[in-house]
């Protein structure tokens, strides 16, 4: 009875850390799982769930049915971010954390003690096009290189991003993302930004 | 030196053969120094009746076989020493100590920009500055712009990888006609800019600057000035000389050149190569600048056929590599590519009355992205810019000269997405005739009146008219001027249609019935020199109308806000101000040299400031040419001095309400000392430069630099 009962225990165990395994992404470990997203088009967020490692939509900024939805973790748009959180959502738990800069993304193996999730917020932005209001995450795929004056330098200079940490839409889950390009090469071979790459990993 | 030495004798020999019976010959000999610094100077030619010889490395000549009687010896060397003359009654054989002096006045100096005609600068009716190649060498200056900053006041550098967006007087580098050897150079980038480190700052034997309105003669954009940069051309038999240079950033900068002058032919060819490391200050708040590597190649030949005719080819070459600062997520970086091929060809009568000549130019410039990773590379965007023209001087009379001339200039552009979805090349060529009176009523007056008519296939017509006076009288010079001048709307401004994904994005349309801006010149100057101080005050009033803008337009299209811009005509800009300068040798081995500037530049729709002007600018230098244990040097302390530069905009904020916004920057000096040293062995010299940059180390937010910086090169010629 004894032998069976920790047979099974000892059975169990090895089936959790097996599907343990499996959530942790295909390449397995601190490598975490690479995503392509290709974010292109100013004003159109491309919807990603971490659980599926799958896009799940593309919808115009103008588009609020997306609010309601709970599948989707974090969108992206050119070099914007939205998490399923504050003013982006009904009912989602989200939100990101940023890491310090001396985090690196395989150094990073838990969700470091005190850290706060920020949510999304509604912003208004004037610019050359006049004003535009949306919703977006303090997250963003690169860092904009600033001038003396803190205007960005021109032509733009894209400095990498820190490690950030999501939550989840349902908040029961964190995963450490690392972005690791924002500019690629278009078919026609010329240079295209929007095309993100990310790594993340399940912490 | 040996060879037209021979030459020479030769042609005494033969010319003085048959009078040898009749006329006894002696021989003239002597040496040349410098009248400050007691230095030989070689390379000296001693003539007479257009006969002569050179000094040696140690400053001696000698002429033979010399008919007796009355001789006007006369001295010719670099244009920094004026000709002396020297007569003697030849009766025996004769010892001549010539000692030049190296002139701080520049009087003599032979200035072109002015009239397209070779002038003396004291006789030149257009007041123009000369920056001359000795005082690019002991200022230490490593870049024609740099050469650009410390003598233009008022001019402001805010570079960055598009270029160096030069204003002077808050008008942009479309106002200002930049020329090498008299003849454009072609625009790079959607500001106009043009890349000064394509031209080798030792290659540079002066540059010559006039303030205003210069159409009449050189047509679009000789609005606000005209900056001319006129390159070395070889005096010796051989010469030949390589530089070596380090400064702070790992930035080098190397450069080697070889050129002869022997009777006929002349050719002067040089290579250079610039690289640094840049820097990067963001993370303590400064600015950036990237890391770059420059090639360059310079070819001329000049051949003269007789001593009435000469024919010259230019070719140059530069490429430009500006790399992605070290942490950058960027995936492509710049490469440029520029190349110019120029001939001309000149002709003067056997009366010396009539002088033609004919010139043909080409400009290319070649932009590419390069992907870092495959090297791949794509093209963005070429420009060219082609010139023809013929230009004849005639003299009827000894106080007329009549200048006439013909110009045809095409300028195409090459963008992969500037004009239109599909690459697209988009052209602009116009034609011209101009005409230039200059008239000598009376002994110290002197008119000058000009015009020049130009069709242009985008705006249409365009004449201009120039009239120039100028009074001598007692050491003084007083110059009047008046003109019109033109700016052509550029390619782009007329043909832009592109999505700038920047800012939000938005759509730019150029505006194909654009007209050409206009401008309206008029200046005052006196001018003082006496003995080694030379004094000038010039007061000036620029007026330009039908200033092309942008402007923007928002629409609603189907729920969403769609914004654009547009180009017209539309606004006008006034600028008044007054320059001072001096220059002034005012004890044996002080030389000073200040200029002031005052400039009120008002965008008249708007009442404020031209965007950059700066009110108060200046610039100083103090040079001590000394000698230490009999050997000379030069020590050099240098800066420059502003007040604010001005940023002053309106606006229109979310609910339509304009609003003025008005920043300036610090106000500032940068200064910077130089010492250099020569040390002179027979035909060799060798010269080390030790330079101190932005001495106090300045640092402002406007002001892209690395701060205090250190530089040690060292130069060799042979000559």
């Amino acid at each position: 009875m004894k032998k069976t009962i920790f047979f099974l225990a000892a059975l169990t165990a090895a089936l959790t850390f097996a599907s343990c395994d499996k959530n942790n992404g295909n390449n397995g470990g601190d490598t975490g799982t690479e995503v392509s997203i290709e974010a292109t088009k100013t004003g159109q967020w491309h919807y990603f769930s971490f659980a599926q490692n799958q896009e799940l939509g593309v919808a115009d900024d103008s588009d609020t049915s997306w609010k309601e939805r709970t599948d989707w973790d974090i969108a992206i748009n050119k070099y914007s971010i939205r998490t399923n959180s504050g003013d982006s959502t009904t009912s989602g738990q989200g939100g990101v954390y940023t890491c310090a800069e001396n985090f690196s993304f395989a150094s990073l193996t838990s969700v470091p003690a005190g850290a706060t999730f920020a949510a999304d917020q509604t912003v208004t932005e004037t610019g050359m096009s006049g004003t535009t209001t949306t919703t977006k995450s303090t997250a963003t795929v690169i860092q904009f290189q600033l001038d003396a004056n803190g205007d960005k330098v021109m032509p733009p200079v894209y400095l990498p991003s820190p490690v950030y940490i999501f939550r989840s839409a349902d908040g029961t889950k964190t995963y450490k993302v690392a972005f690791t390009q924002y500019q690629g090469i278009g078919t026609d071979g010329s240079t295209v930004s929007g095309m993100v790459k990310f790594t993340y990993a399940e912490l | 030196m040996q060879k037209k030495l021979l030459f020479c004798l030769l042609l005494a020999a033969t010319l003085s053969a048959p009078l040898a019976a009749q006329t006894p010959t002696y021989d003239i000999s002597g040496t040349v120094t410098d009248a400050v610094t007691g230095e030989p100077l070689p390379g000296v030619f001693i003539t007479y009746d257009k006969r002569g010889a050179q000094s040696d490395y140690n400053g001696r000549f000698q002429l033979r076989n010399v008919p007796a009687g009355h001789v006007a010896l006369k001295t010719m060397y670099y244009s920094a020493y004026p000709m002396v003359t020297q007569e003697i009654d030849l009766r025996c054989d004769t010892t001549v100590h010539f000692r030049l002096t190296e002139q701080v006045t520049r009087l003599d100096e032979v200035v072109v920009t002015g009239t397209r005609t070779p002038k003396r600068l004291a006789e030149s009716p257009v007041l123009t500055s000369v920056i001359t190649t000795q005082e690019i060498q002991r200022a230490g200056s490593t870049s024609t712009m740099e050469v650009l900053t410390d003598n233009v006041p008022g001019l402001v550098s805010s570079s960055n990888a598009m270029g160096n967006n030069l204003r002077i007087r808050g008008l942009s580098s479309r106002y200002i006609l930049f020329l090498v050897d008299g003849e454009r150079m072609v625009s790079e980038g959607a500001g106009g800019n043009i890349n000064f480190d394509q031209l080798d700052v030792n290659n540079i034997e002066r540059v010559e600057m006039i303030n205003g309105a210069s159409s009449a003669l050189y047509g679009s954009n000789a609005v606000g000035a005209v900056v001319n940069i006129i390159t070395k051309k070889p005096v010796h038999d051989i010469e030949a000389g390589a530089n070596l240079s380090w400064e702070n950033h790992n930035t080098w900068r190397t450069r080697a050149e070889v050129g002869s002058n022997l009777e006929r032919f002349t050719t002067r060819a040089s290579v250079f190569r610039n690289s640094s490391d840049g820097y990067n200050n963001s993370a303590t708040g400064g600015n950036s600048s990237n890391p770059y590597t420059d090639y360059g190649a310079n070819l001329n030949f000049g051949y003269r056929p007789t001593g009435r005719s000469d024919l010259n080819f230019t070719g140059r070459y530069y490429r430009h590599e500006v790399f992605n600062l070290p942490g950058t997520m960027n995936i492509t970086h710049s490469l440029d590519h520029k190349m110019t091929v120029g001939a001309n060809g000149g002709y003067r009568s056997a009366d010396d009355r009539n002088n033609v000549r004919l010139s043909v130019n080409f400009d290319k410039y070649f932009a590419y992205d390069v992907i870092d990773a495959t090297g791949e590379n794509q093209r963005d965007k070429t420009a060219g810019y082609l010139s023809a023209r013929l230009l004849d001087t005639f003299r009827p009379a000894e106080r007329w000269e009549l200048t006439g001339g013909a110009e045809y200039n095409y300028e195409d552009i090459f963008s992969a997405s500037l004009f239109g979805d599909a690459p697209t090349t988009k052209t602009i060529q116009d034609a011209n005739l101009f005409a230039q009176a200059e008239y000598d009523p009376i002994r110290n007056l002197d008119i000058i009146a000009g015009a020049r008519y130009t069709y242009n296939d985008a705006f249409g017509s365009s004449f201009n008219p120039k009239l120039s006076v100028m009074y001598s009288v007692a050491g003084f010079n007083f110059r009047g001027g008046i003109g019109t001048a033109f700016r052509a709307p550029s390619v782009e401004e007329l043909y832009y249609d592109f999505y700038h994904t920047g800012g939000g994005g938005f759509m730019v349309y150029g505006n194909p019935d654009l007209k050409a801006e206009r401008g309206l010149y008029s200046s005052l100057s006196a001018e003082y020199t006496y003995r080694t101080l030379n004094a000038s005050l010039s007061a000036y009033y620029n007026n330009i109308d039908n200033k092309i803008d942008q402007y923007t337009v928002t629409q609603n299209v189907n729920g969403t806000e769609e914004v654009s811009r547009y180009y017209r005509n539309i606004s006008s800009a006034t600028l008044r101000g007054f320059d001072v300068s001096l220059s002034w040798l005012f004890v044996r081995q002080l030389t000073l040299r200040l200029n002031y500037s005052f400039c009120d530049a008002v965008d008249n729709s708007t009442g404020l400031q031209l965007e950059s002007n700066v009110r108060h600018s200046g610039t100083a230098s103090l040079t001590w040419n000394g000698k230490i244990a009999r050997s000379p040097f030069s020590l050099q302390i240098s800066g420059r001095v502003s007040s604010p530069i001005l940023y002053q905009s309106v606006g229109t904020d979310s609910t339509g309400t304009e609003i003025v916004t008005k920043t300036q920057s610090n106000p500032y000096s940068i200064w910077k000392i130089t010492l250099v040293k020569p040390f002179r062995i027979k035909k060799h010299t060798l010269e080390a430069t030790f330079k101190v940059n932005n001495l106090f180390d300045f640092k402002d937010a406007s002001f892209t630099d690395p701060g205090r910086t250190f530089l040690i090169g060292i130069r060799y010629a042979f000559k």
